[in-house]
């Protein structure tokens, strides 16, 4: 019934009808969402909270405790290493469990991921072959042109849009937590391994300082005493050396959590330009800070 | 009652502020000091300083101990995103097979044996793929 109906429409009718379908389609395709933005912002984010470097810092300092402390006070340090290795394990999980929750979300918000133009293009070159097997008056070229353009752009709205709610679904729910693990993270960097250094600074400094004196008082202080204050120097600059990794990777995390939580508050439009830019400049500063890090760790 | 992060920081950096006025004043009166008295003063240094470090140790502990939850919650975050890039994938396998269903439908109209058999073929490993997407999810 309704083919008849089709048919009997004169033919300049139908070919305006299709062309402004035709024409609606591109203009529809042409508004899907561009999330490149929040790719590019979620691979930096991913590679800029691990840094394994930082927790084998940390790790560290109480195993120099171990060795610099006299032999009789070493037993209770060496069990507070095993501590910290341990944690050094919970912590590179931190940073992996949001390394891995953004490399996912830069998956999902990538802008080749929806697109099916390939499977749509098999679909419209199946339906060709269909009408040479049917009769050619059955479904004109036309036809099979504007069927073939409005699938694909129907499929890809309907992806897109699904998409894009997806990631703002998946951002609004994670945020209050990776706020307060972002938070937490950068807490213990600054606090606590910062900490950890100043310790392991005040172990270097009674152990040669022991040294330097014992010296002095046997009047050595020209030949053991010169070598005493040369290690404890090169010591100390190795502790400053790692203190100096701590503050570019907090500010890392900073951005990290400024960023997601930029991602939260706009979820509703993720392709907006205003976040976009923010989203592009936090990508760069973080790739800065990525860069100085390895610097500082080379 | 278990010690707070704060309290720990807080306890933690005075214990080494004193390791560190005792080094400074068992540096300093060196030679008024006997070798007895030294090494005590030596060995309560680096106990204060073990605790300090024992404190950090804590400190660490209970953040971690605190985000458990959280962490959780990001995890199931990023577990969510791979099920969606997996449905996406599954809508590409999905329009494949209606692909291959038309081609077989043309052939199976048209009779053409070799058609039909070639079209079912491709029609039976678009479902496989499809069948496996979802196995493997």
């Amino acid at each position: 019934m309704t083919r008849t109906k089709k048919a009997l429409r004169p033919p300049a009718l139908r070919m305006v009808g299709l062309a402004a379908l035709v024409a609606l389609a591109a203009v529809s395709l042409s508004a899907c969402t561009n999330l490149d933005a929040v790719r590019t912002f979620a691979k930096t984010s991913a590679v800029a909270v691990e840094n394994r470097e930082i927790l084998a810092d940390y790790a560290r300092s109480s195993v120099v405790l171990a060795r610099l402390a006299p032999a009789d006070r070493s037993a209770e340090l060496k069990t507070l290493a095993k501590e910290r290795a341990k944690q050094r394990g919970r912590l590179s999980s931190v940073q992996r469990v949001l390394g891995h929750y953004f490399r996912t979300l830069g998956d999902l918000a990538a802008s080749s991921l929806p697109s099916a133009n390939s499977e749509i293009g098999a679909l419209v070159t199946a339906l060709e072959g269909a009408k040479g097997t049917v009769g050619a008056s059955a479904i004109s070229n036309e036809t099979i042109d504007a069927a073939g353009s409005i699938a694909k752009v129907l499929t890809r709205l309907a992806l897109d849009g699904w998409r894009q709610s997806k990631v703002a679904e998946i951002v609004r729910e994670v945020d209050p937590s990776l706020q307060k693990v972002v938070a937490g993270l950068s807490e213990v960097v600054q606090k606590d391994f910062s900490a950890s250094l100043d310790q392991e600074a005040e172990a270097i400094r009674g152990y040669f300082e022991t040294a330097l004196a014992d010296a002095k008082s046997r009047g050595e202080e020209e030949a053991a005493g010169r070598l005493a204050r040369y290690l404890e120097a090169e010591a100390l600059d190795g502790v400053e050396a790692r203190r100096q990794k701590l503050a570019p990777y907090a500010e890392a995390l900073g951005k990290v959590g400024r960023g997601h939580a930029d991602l939260a508050a706009n979820a509703g439009k993720l392709d907006g330009k205003t976040l976009a830019d923010q989203l592009e400049q936090l990508s760069k500063e973080l790739g800065t800070l990525a860069t100085a890090a390895g610097k500082l760790g080379s | 009652m278990p010690i707070s992060k704060e309290q720990a920081r807080e306890l933690g950096r005075a214990f080494l502020d004193v390791a560190h006025t005792l080094g400074t004043y068992r540096f300093e009166s060196w030679n008024d000091l006997t070798a007895a008295d030294r090494k005590r003063i030596e060995d309560e240094e680096w106990d204060i300083l073990t605790y300090s470090s024992s404190l950090t140790t804590k400190a660490v502990g209970v953040v971690l101990d605190n985000l458990k939850g959280d962490l959780a919650a990001i995890a199931g975050g990023a577990a969510q995103a791979t099920k969606v890039i997996g449905t996406i994938h599954d809508v590409k396998v999905v329009l494949k097979i209606a692909a291959a269903f038309v081609t077989l439908g043309g052939a199976i109209v048209s009779g053409n044996a070799v058609a039909i058999a070639t079209a079912a073929a491709a029609a039976v490993a678009a479902t496989g793929a499809l069948k496996a997407a979802k196995g493997a999810a």
